[in-house]
């Protein structure tokens, strides 16, 4: 894994959004498709902005899976990723297939059905975020590091539909819901290329936890150490709390 | 200006030393064997990826090679015997440099298991082809320098590899990773094509050191008429077994270290690009290793040791040394892992020496070969056991995230130490060495 630092969040999700539209044209170029992973957060937002603007990308060709959607919560509502991702993405690039999570419908037979899709073949990249508490997907700690299905249906903690509360996506905490549909740790850690864009002060404490702790459970972003070809893209705002050793290898 | 017609008269200008040139190009032909059979292991992490493979997937395609290998060190020696060395040499670059090409080609599991295995078939020649020329071209005392010089290609190759390899990676994906470490064989060829001939038709040769080499071939005489003995006596010598486990013991964590160490970085965090460090230490370690105890053991014995003893001192050494790999396991710092498998390799490698070593110092010369065979043998068998080991323990720990491979160094780290003790209680003079069946040591 990669830390990259950067000026701004601006300047970060332009590098990352080069390096992401490389990797998708290197697999259309060789495979003829490409298949990715996306997030959709608030965090994400200018990336996947400027991804959309590379030329070059024959983007019929690209099939997206999604990473995470809460459970219960209608497509209308302004905190719905399927929302985010249909207008930030779908729309914007003219994507055909795509695989929502429809937590809104039977949650247990969309995590069947578009798991079973997802583990088909290989995913050429996902793109993530990591939580203000070090999630990774809706994994937040402790997470499990184990469990091989492509989807699981977890139980999200305080700390992060505070996280949500803050971003202003809802009113306040019980607007929150309390489950989600989370692509595992293990299927994340599957993607040929990982990339994670990660700017904001509010994010500094779990990347420090992250990335200068121990790989656990406890800080679950910290496993993408363990993947050979990941990079995570801060500012100096996230990478404020990182010491210098660490910055040093950045 | 020269009439025409005499310019075919006027011999090719002598060169001095020539067999050290000789030997620089099998020392040249180890490094290109090296660095092609290491194109895998050191894009492991990424092809894992690339094509959904588990651990066991990989250890399956390794297991592939090292069967073609094993296979092929039984076999070749007496292929590369029938042909001569120079066509043996050839057979054998041309097909491993063409196998790495086509590599670039495979699609999946099973045609990467396939290359894998057609690579080992073809590698495996490069050392009994090796060993001949040596014998061809040096004097006896000058082989083991000159096995030494060749054979410590196999470190450098190996410690050049990922700097090549990760660099065309990079660049240019994995295909050409296999494509072009491939070309290197062809030019080597031209060289090989163009310099090697046998001592007494090679037009470069001095008088001086043909003369020297012809003298050293008279007095290669067979054994005296002793009856060889049969496998089945061999194998109620507590010393064969002795000289079996020596090997069995030790080569398979050499070989966890070439095959799976990147893979085993990874798992502990560790950026590849970034630890290309620690990837060629123990290659460079284990070259050192090899030199250290063939000199040392030598040492002992001028200084009065009995060769048993002498041998035994570093079997120790080897067998302590290579517990240095346990300790790695509380560490996921890139400098103390590099140092800790510098150490325990240097001590593997010390220990590896006398266990080749053993069987010409326990046998009469017509069962070196049998016994070093059945070591060689024990040690496939060992090797491929643990890789389905490894592939298996490390799948299953896979949520422990840097301390997935924990068991597996552990267990590295104690086998050979095991293997130690064995060996001090299996490797005496007893009976069989009165009688005459074995030599003293």
């Amino acid at each position: 894994m990669a830390l990259k630092v950067f000026n701004d969040k601006s300047a970060a999700s332009k590098a990352a959004a080069g390096q992401a539209a490389n990797a998708i044209r290197r697999a259309l170029r060789d495979r003829g498709q490409a298949r990715i992973i996306a997030a959709t957060a608030a965090s994400q937002l200018l990336f996947l902005d400027t991804l959309t603007r590379e030329p070059g990308i024959d983007w019929k060709r690209v099939e997206v899976f999604h990473l995470d959607e809460y459970i219960g919560l209608p497509i209308t509502h302004p905190g719905s990723f399927r929302k985010m991702l249909l207008e930030q993405l779908v729309e914007k690039t003219g994507i055909t297939k795509y695989h929502l999570l429809d937590g809104d419908g039977d949650a247990v037979e969309v995590v069947r059905r578009v798991g079973k899709d997802l583990a088909s073949a290989p995913i050429d990249i996902a793109f993530l975020g990591i939580g203000e508490n070090g999630h990774l997907a809706f994994n937040d700690p402790p997470a499990d590091f184990e469990i091989e299905d492509p989807y699981l249906i977890v139980t999200l903690d305080e700390a992060c539909r505070m996280q949500q509360v803050g971003e202003a996506w809802f009113a306040d905490l019980s607007q929150v819901p309390t489950q989600a549909i989370s692509m595992s740790v293990r299927q994340i850690l599957k993607a040929k290329e990982i990339l994670a864009v990660v700017p904001d002060t509010r994010k500094a404490q779990a990347i420090k936890a992250c990335f200068e702790g121990e790989i656990s459970p406890m800080a679950p972003a910290s496993i993408l150490r363990t993947h050979p070809n990941a990079t995570v893209y801060l500012d100096t705002n996230s990478a404020a709390l990182l010491s210098p050793a660490v910055l040093a290898s950045a | 200006m020269a009439p025409a017609g005499q310019s075919n008269v006027i011999r090719p200008r002598v060169i001095s030393s020539l067999r050290w040139w000789i030997a620089s190009l099998l020392f040249a032909s180890t490094v290109i064997n090296y660095i092609d059979r290491q194109t895998l292991s050191v894009l492991a992490p990424y092809l894992k990826l690339e094509h959904h493979w588990s651990n066991s997937d990989y250890a399956n395609i390794v297991i592939a090679f090292r069967v073609a290998y094993s296979l092929g060190m039984a076999l070749c020696g007496r292929f590369v015997d029938r042909v001569g060395t120079r066509r043996g040499l050839t057979f054998t670059v041309v097909w491993y440099s063409v196998v790495s090409m086509l590599t670039s080609l495979a699609t999946g599991f099973r045609s990467f298991a396939g290359f894998r295995f057609l690579l080992g078939a073809g590698e495996s020649a490069n050392w009994p082809a090796a060993t001949k020329a040596v014998s061809e071209w040096f004097p006896r005392r000058e082989r083991g320098l000159a096995t030494a010089f060749f054979d410590s290609g196999s470190s450098v190759g190996g410690a050049i590899a990922p700097f090549i390899v990760l660099w065309i990676y990079f660049r240019w994906g994995w295909r050409p990773a296999f494509m072009i470490p491939g070309v290197l064989g062809f030019i080597w060829l031209m060289a090989w094509r163009r310099f090697y001939y046998p001592p007494e038709t090679h037009p470069r040769i001095g008088e001086d050191e043909l003369s020297m080499i012809m003298a050293d071939r008279e007095s290669d005489l067979p054994a005296a008429n002793r009856k060889r003995p049969r496998w089945a006596e061999l194998l109620k010598l507590p010393q064969t077994w002795g000289t079996i486990i020596a090997r069995t013991f030790t080569d398979p964590v050499w070989f966890f270290v070439t095959d799976w160490f990147p893979i085993y970085l990874v798992a502990k965090g560790i950026e590849l690009r970034s630890g290309l460090i620690a990837v060629w230490i123990p290659f460079v370690a284990a070259d050192a290793g090899n030199f250290f105890s063939g000199w040392i053991s030598g040492y002992l014995v001028r200084r009065g040791w009995s060769l048993g003893a002498a041998r035994k001192a570093l079997v120790i050494f080897g067998g302590i040394g290579v517990t240095l790999l346990i300790p790695t396991i509380f560490t996921t710092n890139l400098y103390w892992l590099a140092f800790l498998f510098g150490l325990a390799t240097f001590a593997y490698a010390a220990f590896s020496t006398m266990a080749n070593v053993l069987p010409s110092d326990l046998y009469h010369s017509d069962s070196v070969a049998s016994v070093s065979g059945m070591g060689g043998a024990g040690a496939g068998i060992g090797t491929i056991v643990a890789f389905k080991l490894i592939g298996y323990f490390s799948d299953a720990r896979q949520a422990a995230a840097t301390h997935s491979f924990d068991p597996i160094v552990i267990t590295a780290g104690l086998v050979p130490f095991v293997g130690m003790i064995l060996v001090l209680l299996l490797v005496r003079n007893t009976k069989a060495t009165d009688a005459g069946l074995v030599r003293r040591i």
